[in-house]
């Protein structure tokens, strides 16, 4: 599965350096043949994508999520004021 | 400080912990995905609040006040958690995880299936499934969770993440590729109905 000088783990490396915006041509186009001819590299793609995803619209809703101090962690708040 | 202002601004905090307190709990909650650390940053939020009392200008709204030492408190955990130990520790995680997963030329050792096939949509919708994924989220160690809380708050603008964090563009992608694998490991082991 070693394709264009590329293993599975340097490609899954460029994958995450791809989505944070910065590959060069040169690595662009050896992500994409190694894509092309490693099953399982496509596999771990369409996961990474999907974990995004969920992740993404996760921390979203803990935008809108209450929490509450107990009283001890108050307790503890007003205790370390001194 | 006076004893009688001493005294004020402790019963003026106090009265903030009580009005402000949940907010700024939830707030912090939901920048760092931690608990402990978010009753921590309230707690040294506070506590820099009424050390510094009397920079608070009276009639001003206090959450503000309050807002902007939480979220200095906030950056300064981003950078903090890039300590020797914790990339150390983390070091150790990543290297037994990608040990697992490929061999010593970098080739998955063994077949890559896809988690979920064609049910995308469907589990992004699944409370289980969500629930599991916020427990693996909030497991990770704590320097590539912040990668991934990166991703999210800067939109994945990479040259931002690693600004916050303190940390090497290349350092970077390679937190975000083990966490990725470790969120994918942590699937793999609890999500059962596939």
């Amino acid at each position: 599965m070693k394709v264009a000088k590329l293993s599975c783990k340097q490609s899954s490396v460029l994958s995450e350096k791809k989505e944070l915006g910065s590959l060069s041509l040169v690595e662009s186009i050896k992500l994409k043949m190694h894509a092309k001819m490693c099953t399982a590299c496509k596999s771990l793609s369409i996961d990474s994508k999907l974990i995004d995803q969920a992740v993404f619209k996760i921390l979203e809703q803990r935008k809108e999520q209450k929490m509450s101090l107990t009283s001890a962690q108050r307790e503890k708040i007003l205790q370390a004021l001194g | 400080m006076t004893a009688k202002n001493t005294t004020n601004s402790h019963q003026e905090i106090s009265k903030w912990l009580d009005k402000y307190g949940d907010d700024m709990y939830s707030w912090a909650y939901y920048k760092t995905s931690s608990k402990e650390t978010a009753e921590d940053l309230v707690q040294d939020s506070l506590v820099a609040a009424y050390k510094s009392f009397e920079k608070y200008k009276p009639g001003t709204n206090p959450k503000t006040w309050l807002y902007t030492i939480l979220n200095n408190k906030i950056i300064d955990y981003y950078r903090s958690s890039n300590t020797r130990k914790s990339i150390n520790e983390s070091s150790l995680i990543g290297n037994s995880l990608e040990g697992d997963m490929y061999d010593s030329n970098g080739v998955f050792s063994k077949v890559q299936d896809s988690l979920w096939g064609n049910t995308e949509k469907h589990l992004l919708d699944n409370s289980e499934f969500n629930e599991i994924l916020n427990n693996c989220i909030n497991a990770l160690p704590t320097n590539w969770r912040n990668v991934i809380l990166g991703k999210y708050f800067h939109h994945k603008k990479g040259s931002k993440i690693s600004k916050d964090l303190g940390i090497t563009s290349s350092n970077m992608w390679q937190m975000a590729h083990r966490a990725k694998l470790q969120l994918k490991s942590c699937l793999d082991q609890n999500w059962k109905d596939n």
